[in-house]
């Protein structure tokens, strides 16, 4: 039957195995440099959150070091985890699509690995940048003001170089994941640039600096890193299961609604400050709005999982690409919504200025784009080494330490969050009392992040395990 | 039995597609960019009509340096700079300032540190309320110590310890414990950032925001 088969499956069998062979190996040194980098980042970012979190119970711990020192941890953890990780893990990861959609080779690999070394550099002369007081403290625009040329150099090599495979293409219709992938190369390097221009270079006064900051924190989580691991998510389902996605024909409304919502909405984390209220009612209009992308994405995604599921019920077992994108996919619901509640002025109230909207940011970076990212590395690391995971078994150690400790981090914090709103609220409650009734909650939120950490390193141990085997049999 | 309906996606060409794609991404662009620039990029201090002075005032050479310290030690990840109004939270209640704080409030404030978390209080009056430098130094040196079971990190390594020749420094902070001959001081990075502290102080009237 006509109506079963996806665009992409056809995409698919169009290509021919051989042509499918030659386009990987075209694919495999940059890409598995670029993830290799990238879990290289995520293992040492999330030790060194580890590290934040412990200096939280223990205000004295490391105090003497000022390069350790909590203020300067914790921005740089996430930074790593965010430029040093998600960056590299989802360009690596758009790149192979997109050769695999345009059924093109890389052009001249070597340029991509140079890129990637030099995206590397940044992050890395950012993080000692961070490290030894040298910090902006924009959220998301912490590395110093002289990395970002550094960063902006990587990127467009980059960024040319995927956008000039996708203009190499057949002509034909574009799959849903093309979209999210030429937009994304897009959006980011303006935003990018927009933001270190007006915050940096010619700075702007006053509260428009926090405005233009929290677009530019939106824009990087909602247009840029969503993105990449929506292509993801779309292809590997239609692909792994052998189905057209459910309701395709809405899935181009949602991305036309997300280019438009997501950025606008960025600065409803400043309600009740002192921005102009035309402006933050703008962006709770659009953060409310949200909705309408998230519930029909969320049927794409997870309406395709379950009718797949239905049929072959130990589907996410066997696929490990599949369990983490399943898991991926539903964070990604949970983060939409909460911050669609997050956009309400009424409950924004209770939540802002807490844990709340940490638990929010961890489930997006760990639960929804870390998950998916990972689900893509199960699917394209062995055709690019041309090599199975040795182990089955590490695949579910890593995904349960991984899944429980996630659930376990960001219960806490959103629970804890929401008493210390609500203790935050009420006047009569003394400020020094709140953080020790939110203690507790913290201390468990930190043994979430340990399983998180353990489970990433299982994941290490099978992907070097991997990488070795593949080394060895081919000399 | 009708096919699959894809996204439409038409032969346009590729300068087309990005052009669309672009402009949808520019509403944002123009409302969170290019609007607030042009709307409050005009915004300046003005008269205090008793005092005199122009406020918000501008800060002395040693708090604007404090405030590069603030900066690099992530200062802001814990503590927010912005009063809300009385409907939409306690901040009035808990002292942290007679007034919601406006715009116009941080027009000379570079970098800005609105805040997004209050693990610690507010800041924006704290100049107000602990006036005392060495209140300050002590709090920052070892925090539970001044205020019991705060979760804040000892910010220690912006002092030193040396040794003591002839008399005691002016600014050695009055500590216990210290080995004999040796006093604690604090560096110039610790005397910038109290001084920055020292300064924030945001009880002025402004016509938009007046303190009743």
């Amino acid at each position: 039957m006509a109506h079963s088969i996806s665009d992409i499956q056809v995409a698919e069998n169009v290509s021919e195995p051989v042509e499918r062979a030659e386009i990987d190996a075209s694919c495999r040194v940059p890409v598995l440099y670029f993830y290799v980098s990238a879990l290289f980042w995520l293992v040492t970012g999330t030790a060194l959150s580890f590290l934040s979190t412990l200096q939280v119970h223990l205000p004295g711990f490391l105090a003497d070091t000022a390069w350790l020192s909590f203020g300067r941890v914790q921005p740089a953890a996430w930074d790593m985890l965010g430029y040093g990780w998600l960056f590299p893990a989802g360009m690596g990861t758009a790149l192979w699509l997109l050769s695999r959609l345009s059924h093109s080779k890389i052009w001249r690999p070597a340029v991509l690995i140079l890129a990637g070394g030099l995206w590397n550099l940044g992050v890395f002369i950012g993080t000692v940048g961070i490290l030894s007081g040298q910090g902006t403290s924009v959220r998301w625009l912490e590395f110093p003001v002289y990395t970002a040329p550094i960063l902006f150099t990587a990127y467009a090599l980059i960024g040319v170089w995927a956008v000039g495979m996708f203009c190499l293409r057949r002509r034909g219709r574009l799959y849903i994941s093309e979209w999210y992938l030429i937009a994304a190369f897009f959006w980011f390097p303006w935003a990018y640039a927009t933001s270190c221009l007006l915050l940096f270079t010619a700075p702007v006064e006053g509260v428009v600096q926090a405005v233009i900051a929290s677009w530019y924190g939106a824009d990087l989580v909602w247009l840029w890193w969503t993105p990449l691991a929506l292509a993801a998510a779309y292809y590997f389902l239609s692909q792994v299961t052998g189905r057209t996605i459910a309701g395709y024909h809405r899935a181009l409304t949602a991305f036309w609604l997300l280019a438009l919502l997501a950025g606008l909405s960025g600065a409803d984390q400043w309600i009740g400050g002192p921005i102009p209220a035309w402006l933050l009612t703008v962006s709770i209009i659009a953060g409310v709005l949200m909705v309408i992308p998230l519930l029909i994405i969320g049927e794409n995604l997870l309406g395709t999982l379950s009718l797949a599921v239905k049929e072959k019920p130990d589907l996410l077992k066997q696929s490990p690409t599949l369990r983490f994108i399943n898991f991926g996919s539903i964070s990604f619901l949970i983060v939409g919504f909460l911050g669609v509640f997050e956009s309400f002025r009424s409950l924004n109230k209770w939540v802002h200025f807490t844990y709340f909207t940490v638990g929010y940011e961890q489930l997006a970076l760990y639960g929804f784009l870390s998950m998916t990212f990972f689900g893509a590395l199960y699917y394209i690391v062995p055709r690019l080494v041309d090599r199975s995971w040795p182990r089955p078994r590490l695949i579910g150690t890593h995904f349960w330490f991984t899944a429980v400790g996630i659930a376990v981090m960001v219960t806490a914090l959103i629970l804890g969050g929401i008493i210390q709103g609500i203790e935050l609220a009420n006047a009569a409650i003394p400020f020094d009392l709140i953080n020790g009734s939110v203690k507790p909650f913290l201390i468990v939120s930190s043994l979430g992040l340990l399983l998180i950490l353990l489970g990433q390193l299982v994941f290490l141990v099978s992907f070097s395990g991997m990488f070795s085997l593949s080394l060895r049999t081919k000399r | 039995m009708t096919g699959p309906r894809s996204p439409k996606t038409p032969q346009t060409g590729f300068f087309a597609l990005s052009l669309i794609i672009l402009s949808a991404f520019a509403a944002a662009w123009i409302g969170l960019v290019l609007v607030p620039y042009f709307q409050l990029g005009n915004l300046y201090p003005i008269q205090d009509e008793i005092t005199g002075s122009l406020v918000p005032p501008s800060l002395s050479g040693w708090a604007e340096e404090g405030r590069q310290v603030y900066a690099a030690n992530g200062c802001v990840y814990c503590h927010s700079q912005q009063v809300r109004s009385e409907a939409m939270g306690s901040d009035i209640k808990r002292g942290w300032g007679k007034r919601r704080t406006v715009a116009r409030d941080y027009v000379s404030e570079y970098p800005i540190f609105l805040g997004n978390s209050r693990v610690g209080p507010d800041l924006s009056n704290i100049g107000v309320r602990k006036p005392d430098a060495q209140w300050h130094h002590l709090h920052l040196y070892d925090p539970a110590k001044v205020v019991p079971g705060s979760p804040m990190p000892s910010y220690r390594f912006l002092y030193k310890k040396q040794r003591v020749t002839g008399e005691r420094s002016a600014d050695a902070l009055p500590l216990e414990g210290i080995e004999e001959g040796y006093e604690i001081v604090p560096t110039k990075a610790a005397k910038a950032l109290v001084a920055y502290l020292q300064s924030l102080d945001k009880t002025y009237s402004l016509p938009e925001a007046p303190s009743s």
